[in-house]
């Protein structure tokens, strides 16, 4: 069976991308896992690898792409220690067309999308209407994927 | 596949412990400005200052000196091989 997403999924990463922390925890303890972590994932992916695809394009050279992750694990102290630049990196590589993510491990890749994600939302410095718009889009190629 | 390589059913469980572990954390993202993007700082002088022409040093002349003379030397020599030339030499 097809399940989109739900609005109860986009709202719980929306509120994390706006920087509603206690918003956040709130609409994603509310999650029912088992049937909401698929979609849920899903969105936050696309939502991964929509970002990616603004923040880079093409001709993004492997010195950018380290030096970005490099910027966001200085951001944090827990960021330094949990993303794994290797599986950062080659995950925005993957996003730009560039190689293979298929061995890597998952909860570390999980962690550094979410990282990245974050990251990258908050640099893009969007608005309300632009994180809608941002997180629209994501929603349409988590669909896309999920069906 | 983006998704296809990454999504796998039964690790389901541990991105949602993921989450709640960076649930404190990811939101300092939020607190500091990206190094990423830089912010214009005014400044009372321009930080490049054109030479000032009146202080010319004394490594100037000599130089101005070699290249005139090494002018001078070329110019010379290509006259004195034109008029060779044509005398017939």
């Amino acid at each position: 069976m097809i399940v989109p997403v739900t609005d109860k999924q986009l709202a719980a990463l929306r509120a994390r991308l706006a920087g509603k922390h206690e918003e956040h925890k709130k609409l994603f303890g509310q999650l029912d896992w088992p049937v909401d972590g698929e979609g849920y994932t899903a969105l936050h992916d696309a939502a991964f690898f929509e970002a990616v695809d603004r923040r880079f394009g093409s001709q993004t050279s492997a010195e950018d792409i380290i030096g970005y992750v490099a910027d966001v694990r200085a951001r944090t102290e827990r960021a330094g220690e949990v993303i794994d630049p290797d599986i950062a990196e080659r995950l925005i590589a993957k996003v730009l067309g560039r190689g293979s993510v298929g061995e890597v491990d998952p909860r570390a890749a999980f962690t550094a999308r979410q990282y990245l994600l974050v990251a990258l939302v908050v640099d893009a410095g969007y608005d309300d209407a632009g994180l809608d718009e941002f997180l629209g889009e994501a929603r349409k190629t988590a669909d896309e994927w999920l069906a | 596949m983006f998704r296809d390589e990454l999504y796998k059913p039964d690790t389901i469980e541990d991105f949602h412990d993921e989450s709640e572990q960076n649930a404190d954390d990811l939101p300092r993202l939020f607190e500091r400005p990206p190094t990423s993007s830089h912010a214009d700082v005014p400044v009372h002088h321009p930080y490049l200052t054109m030479p000032d022409a009146e202080h010319v040093s004394a490594s100037d002349l000599a130089m101005t000196r070699l290249v005139v003379g090494i002018f001078a030397f070329e110019t010379t020599r290509t006259i004195r091989d034109r008029v060779h030339k044509l005398r017939g030499g």
